[in-house]
């Protein structure tokens, strides 16, 4: 080991972006929820999401999605910021909101504007973590599935994409009452997600391990920066945000 | 005589019995679509240092611990900068490790959960605890970013990025 030495001068760290995250959910019941803005980049930035909430209609330990990943920016990535697509899981029978595994690929990782896969989970009693996947790297154009579920009967959850694991999150139970899938950015006012089409949307049932499609979906785009709509509902559905491809398409 | 090839008997049985369930539990995991990972069903050894004492670094006294079979390429003051410059220059450092690989980093901090198979060789890793603005920002869709003043962050010794965090 070399021998100990000044350390340098801490820089600005993890500070300004995102700090406006706490957003009302808001239930948008038309076929596609949208709202572009493409105006000049205010001073901050804002957490902003489009998502599709599903609630499994049986018991269900785990839930998938599969997408194809496309080109994201992140404005704000020296400071911390990302745009990730993302799949999330519910877990100890909390709503998604509360108690969580997440997985995807993120533009943007610790302050640095790199392109990973992640996996991420919170606690109902405020614990919070998050790993970044070395191992493989992901790359546009390419689809995956991205999967967490309950590992064996056992209380803990594994992060997996393309049926191999990544990662075990322990404290983790089922039920999974609610799962979403969608993008997410901590600046909404100017990041970018190209077209991004998600082709599986399924939960494990708990009974008997079978993975099952959902039967239900709710879009939401509260902040109104970026879009989602459906493909094939309550399955199929693609999302983006300042899009470079054409956003009617399902591919 | 007898007694032996009793005990003898009940003693296959339990290694039978130890078996197929190793089996069972083998096909009820190819059957989730997932691989088994050498973390299943015990931890990674746990760690012995070379190392292990208080240091003072820039105002900053904190216990340093170096794994036996670990050279580090970063040094404790490089890895405190990396972490100050993201819980604040107010931030304190409580110690500083460094062990071989992710799964040894994951036995000294539970709350990073376990890496599998992929990842269980990536390393060396720093391990830091100390308090400051530790934030956790990949909350859920629509739900505002986790705060706390306390928690740990994991460096990659190879390169000097960020592998993971959490609080608190």
């Amino acid at each position: 080991m070399r021998p100990l030495r000044n350390a340098r001068k801490p820089s600005a760290g993890l500070t300004a972006a995102g700090m406006a995250g706490l957003v009302a959910l808001t239930i948008a019941p038309s076929l596609s929820v949208s709202s572009e803005n493409t105006t000049a980049a205010p001073a901050a930035c804002t957490k902003a999401s489009s998502y599709d909430k599903v609630t499994p209609h049986a018991n269900a330990d785990g839930a998938r999605m599969k997408w194809v990943l496309r080109a994201m920016t992140a404005p704000d990535a020296a400071s911390g910021g990302f745009t990730a697509q993302l799949i999330l899981a519910g877990t100890n029978f909390y709503d998604t909101s509360q108690d969580w595994v997440e997985l995807g690929a993120t533009q943007g990782w610790q302050g640095q504007n790199i392109y990973t896969y992640y996996t991420a989970q919170g606690s109902a009693s405020g614990g919070y973590s998050e790993q970044r996947i070395t191992a493989i790297t992901p790359s546009y154009g390419t689809t995956h599935r991205f999967a967490a579920f309950q590992r064996l009967g056992l209380p803990e959850y594994w992060a997996s994409i393309d049926s191999n694991g990544y990662w075990s999150w322990p404290g983790k139970s089922p039920n999974t009452v609610a799962y979403l899938g969608g993008h997410e950015t901590t600046c909404g006012e100017q990041a970018k997600v190209n077209r991004t089409y998600v082709s599986e949307n399924e939960f494990r049932r708990l009974s008997d391990g079978v993975w099952v499609s959902a039967a239900n979906g709710q879009l939401n785009s509260p902040q109104g920066y970026g879009s989602i709509a459906w493909c094939s509902s309550p399955v199929t559905f693609r999302h983006w945000m300042r899009s470079d491809l054409d956003p009617s398409l399902c591919s | 005589m007898l007694k032996g090839l009793m005990r003898n008997i009940r003693r296959s049985r339990a290694a039978f019995t130890v078996a197929a369930l190793i089996v069972v539990a083998s096909v009820a995991a190819t059957a989730n679509g997932a691989r088994l990972d050498p973390l299943w069903w015990t931890d990674a050894p746990a760690t012995t240092f070379r190392v292990d004492r208080q240091v003072s670094i820039d105002g900053q006294r904190y216990n340093l611990r170096v794994a036996d079979d670990v050279t580090p390429r970063l040094s404790p003051a490089d890895v405190q900068a990396i972490v100050l410059s993201r819980i604040g220059a107010d931030g304190r450092i409580a110690t500083i490790s460094v062990v071989a690989t992710r799964a040894a980093a994951s036995v000294l901090e539970r709350g990073a959960g376990s890496p599998l198979a992929p990842e269980l060789d990536v390393g060396p890793v720093w391990v830091v605890r100390g308090t400051g603005r530790f934030v956790g920002r990949h909350t859920p869709l629509g739900v505002a970013e986790r705060e706390a003043g306390s928690g740990f962050y994991m460096v990659d010794d190879r390169t000097g990025d960020v592998l993971g965090m959490g609080l608190p």
